[in-house]
């Protein structure tokens, strides 16, 4: 039996075939170019979700990753700080040591005391990008007030609790006529209370004691910051003031040797505070750098992932194109043979 | 017998042939008909006087014609609804967020971008431009779905002025089959020539299968009966039913658009008691009652999601919860019902810069500006709390409705992602399944062009046949005079 083919479906396959051809030429042209997929949503259907939340995740460890070097910035202008606010206070402590109690190198001790005090305060009063790094959550307000600024409220208050303590201000010379137990009562009590609790927060700090908490992975917060209202700093605050503001330098000998003591006593602790205040400091920079690294090998794997489900194998399109090609031009020449044969041609 | 019998026969002869001829040419010129050309074959019937052209017969496949109908509803029916889709697909945007000339626009991408700054500004909640920019990423969130919202209504009034013309098209072709139908009784009553009316009908019948799914029943005397895919009759005994549908202008989330009927009983939509399932509008009515209406709802559930992840509670009091930074312009309370969020949700103007709001009240609360509502009561510039957590609710699971189609118990990202994935996965489907069905067609109409179209070359060399035999015929005319004329001589040359 013969089979019939009519003369339509002769040429439509040949025009069909053709389009189909260029049509998938042109993706594969797209393909080609980008190396993704020309239309990854029809390519991956419902994989689609895949692919859209890798590269959501992958988006959210970069910027994690970025506000990481916000924290890591912080702590280490911090250590910084730690480091020179030991330096001073080894400083002070080894000359009150050498000075072994005599009141001869007073007025020279008196003065590295209010250097002392001085640096603390602007040491504290570090900002970094207009934010107090010192204040806890309250980063817009300057969280030590300045000693010897005009009408300083911590001043006032060290000035009011020395003259209800002695009848007398610190300046006046019949300081020296103050007794060592006298002294040793005021530093224990009246003095010591000045540096605690609702004293400290009303006339020397603003800063509050909630620190900073960074978000350094999805799963990891840590402290990132250090309050001012920390026990260190309170300590150090009044070891300097008790060596700078008491009169010092017209001190008998026995209050001398009471304020050397109790200064002495208040270094020593502060220092060893300091001291581990500088090793969680370095312990949450290691933990943040060691997110960090984590992350970013998360995100390698992460965009190998969005790869392996977007990218088209560039050796397979490259060859489905050329094979395309040969097709197409093989379909025209086939039209142009295809004109040819008719029997008109030959009647 | 005598010459002038044989001269009888020879001209009979003559016009068999020429009306083979014209069946001929009439068979060429149609060689390349797109529609629907039967090849007619003339039927040459042995008479008294030689052989005479007594019909013409009209090559057909039944079998096969019924599969093109069949592909050709399938067909149009995966079309409209993958190029619906594409058009849902415009709220995609591009996949990739890395993209620079297309960016991702997708629900999931903005609600990525706005999760990332917001995590920037937790970082550093005193940095008023970190605040601003979170605040605007969210505003580009908020534009976003609505944008997306009214894509889906404008898909939703196109989708429905399209099956308006569809049922105009429907109804006027139907009666053209009524009168055409009409032509072919009589002609086949009277024995007429019925063969190009039924080429017409035929090319009619797919013209309707684009629209609806149709199947066909033949009668007596050449007549036939249309019964839609769902069953209901559409032609019938010489008389077409009426298709009605009142179209629907404006889209609004509420809207549910009216059904098509015929002869009362609606065919599309869910009350349907016989629905049609392919064709056009089949495709029309999945798009605009089902796709657009789930993929409405699951933009509706992430704006609702913003609203409630970012509602405020009363710091002071028992209060009830208050829009935050997600809210519906006016709103004094959380909204009661969620359809139709996406399109409406906006930025609080209290956080929005650009509207003289403050956008530190990210991080303070009291946006809707209530002072009971604000969590920052120390006025800390560094308050944290709040920030985390927004981004602890955006990141914990919450309950969804079901009206999308989609998982009920995610976080907001996730939910997010399922639905781009949802549509992606819908696109996928409708394009495999339309190129499958075109393929479909594609050989449905070869077959048919293979059992009834013409061959150019059959039809040239029948041709030359017919020259011959013409030649052969006028020959023998020829001859039959020349002998006549010997005879007539010879007569005149009798003795008288």
């Amino acid at each position: 039996m013969t089979s019939f083919i009519s003369t339509q479906s002769i040429a439509s396959a040949l025009r069909q075939a053709v389009l189909q051809m260029q049509s998938n030429l042109s993706t594969g042209e797209a393909e080609l170019s980008t190396g993704k997929y020309a239309d990854p949503g029809i390519v991956l259907g419902v994989k689609t979700g895949e692919s859209i939340s890798l590269q959501s995740e992958t988006s959210l460890l970069q910027t994690i990753t970025s506000t990481n070097e916000t924290a890591a910035t912080r702590l280490n202008v911090t250590q910084g700080i730690l480091a020179s606010l030991q330096d001073s206070a080894q400083s002070l402590l080894d000359s009150l040591l050498q000075g072994n109690g005599s009141n001869t190198n007073a007025a020279s001790i008196q003065a590295l005391g209010s250097s002392n005090l001085q640096n603390l305060i602007s040491s504290l009063n570090t900002s970094l990008n207009g934010d107090y790094i010192f204040s806890g959550t309250n980063t817009s307000i300057q969280p030590i007030a300045d000693y010897y600024a005009p009408a300083a409220p911590n001043k006032a208050a060290a000035d009011a609790a020395f003259l209800a303590a002695f009848g007398m201000p610190q300046t006046s010379s019949s300081v020296s006529t103050i007794t060592g137990p006298g002294m040793q009562t005021f530093l224990t009590n009246q003095f010591a209370s000045l540096f605690q609790g609702a004293s400290w927060s009303s006339s020397w700090s603003s800063a509050s004691s909630n620190t900073l908490t960074s978000q350094i992975s999805e799963s990891q917060s840590v402290n990132s910051s250090i309050s001012a209202n920390n026990p260190a700093f309170q300590e150090l605050a009044q070891a300097y003031t008790m060596i700078a503001d008491l009169g010092t330098q017209n001190l008998g000998a026995a209050a001398y040797q009471a304020v050397n003591g109790t200064a002495q006593n208040l270094l020593s602790s502060a220092i060893g505070n300091l001291v581990n205040l500088q090793a969680n400091a370095g312990l949450t920079q290691s933990t943040i750098s060691a997110a960090t690294s984590q992350m970013s090998a998360e995100m390698n794997i992460l965009s190998e992932q969005i790869g392996h489900l977007d990218n088209v194998d560039p050796y397979e399109v490259a060859t489905r194109v050329s094979n395309l090609q040969t097709q197409i031009q093989t379909a025209y020449s086939l039209t142009a043979q295809l004109q040819h044969l008719s029997l008109a041609n030959y009647l | 017998m005598s010459l002038s019998s044989a001269a009888v026969t020879a001209q009979t002869g003559l016009s068999t042939i020429t009306a083979e001829a014209a069946v001929l040419s009439q068979n060429i010129a149609g060689a390349n008909d797109t529609g629907i050309y039967s090849r007619k074959t003339a039927n040459i019937v042995s008479a008294p006087d030689g052989s005479q052209a007594a019909s013409v017969t009209r090559a057909s496949n039944q079998a096969v014609f019924d599969n093109l109908l069949n592909a050709t509803s399938a067909n149009a029916m995966h079309q409209a609804l993958s190029s619906g889709l594409d058009q849902l697909n415009q709220t995609i945007g591009s996949l990739a967020s890395d993209s620079a000339n297309s960016p991702a626009t997708s629900p999931e991408a903005l609600l990525s971008r706005f999760t990332n700054a917001l995590y920037t500004y937790e970082a550093s909640p005193s940095d008023a431009t970190l605040a601003a920019a979170a605040v605007n990423a969210a505003a580009t969130l908020a534009q976003g779905l609505n944008s997306a919202a009214a894509t889906v209504n404008k898909l939703r009034a196109q989708a429905d002025a399209a099956m308006a013309a569809s049922v105009q098209s429907i109804n006027a072709l139907l009666a053209q089959i009524q009168a055409v139908n009409g032509q072919i009784v009589t002609g086949t009553a009277t024995k007429a020539g019925v063969a190009d009316a039924q080429d017409s009908r035929d090319n009619l019948l797919t013209q309707l299968a684009q629209q609806i799914g149709i199947t066909t029943v033949a009668g007596a005397n050449g007549s036939i009966s249309i019964y839609s895919d769902g069953g209901v009759t559409l032609f019938q005994g010489g008389a077409a039913r009426t298709v009605t549908f009142s179209p629907t202008a404006v889209y609004i989330p509420m809207t549910a658009g009216n059904a098509v009927f015929v002869d009362g009983v609606p065919i599309t939509g869910g009350s349907s008691p016989m629905p049609t399932s392919s064709g056009n509008l089949a495709g029309l009515a999945v798009l605009r009652d089902d796709t657009s209406v789930k993929y409405q709802a699951q933009l509706d559930n992430i704006a609702n999601g913003l609203i409630t992840s970012f509602a405020e509670s009363d710091q002071a009091g028992s209060g009830p919860n208050l829009p935050g930074l997600f809210t519906v312009p006016g709103a004094t309370a959380l909204p009661a019902s969620i359809t139709g969020l996406a399109g409406q949700i906006a930025i609080n103007p209290g956080a929005d810069p650009n509207q003289a709001g403050n956008p530190l009240l990210l991080r303070d609360g009291g946006i809707s500006g209530n002072p009971s509502y604000v969590y920052n009561t120390a006025a800390s510039a560094s308050y944290q709390s709040r920030l985390s957590q927004l981004l602890a609710n955006l990141s914990s699971p919450t309950a969804f409705s079901a009206a999308g189609g989609i998982a009920v118990n995610a976080t907001l990202d996730g939910y997010a992602t399922a639905s781009a994935a949802w549509l992606e996965a819908q696109r996928s489907n409708a394009a495999s399944q339309s190129s499958y069905q075109s393929a479909l067609l594609n050989t449905a109409t070869t077959a048919l062009s293979n059992a009834t179209g013409v061959n150019l070359d059959t039809e040239m060399s029948k041709m030359l046949d017919l020259e011959n035999s013409y030649s052969a015929t006028a020959r023998l005319l020829s001859t039959i005079n020349a002998m006549f004329g010997t005879l007539l001589a010879d007569l005149g040359n009798l003795p008288a």
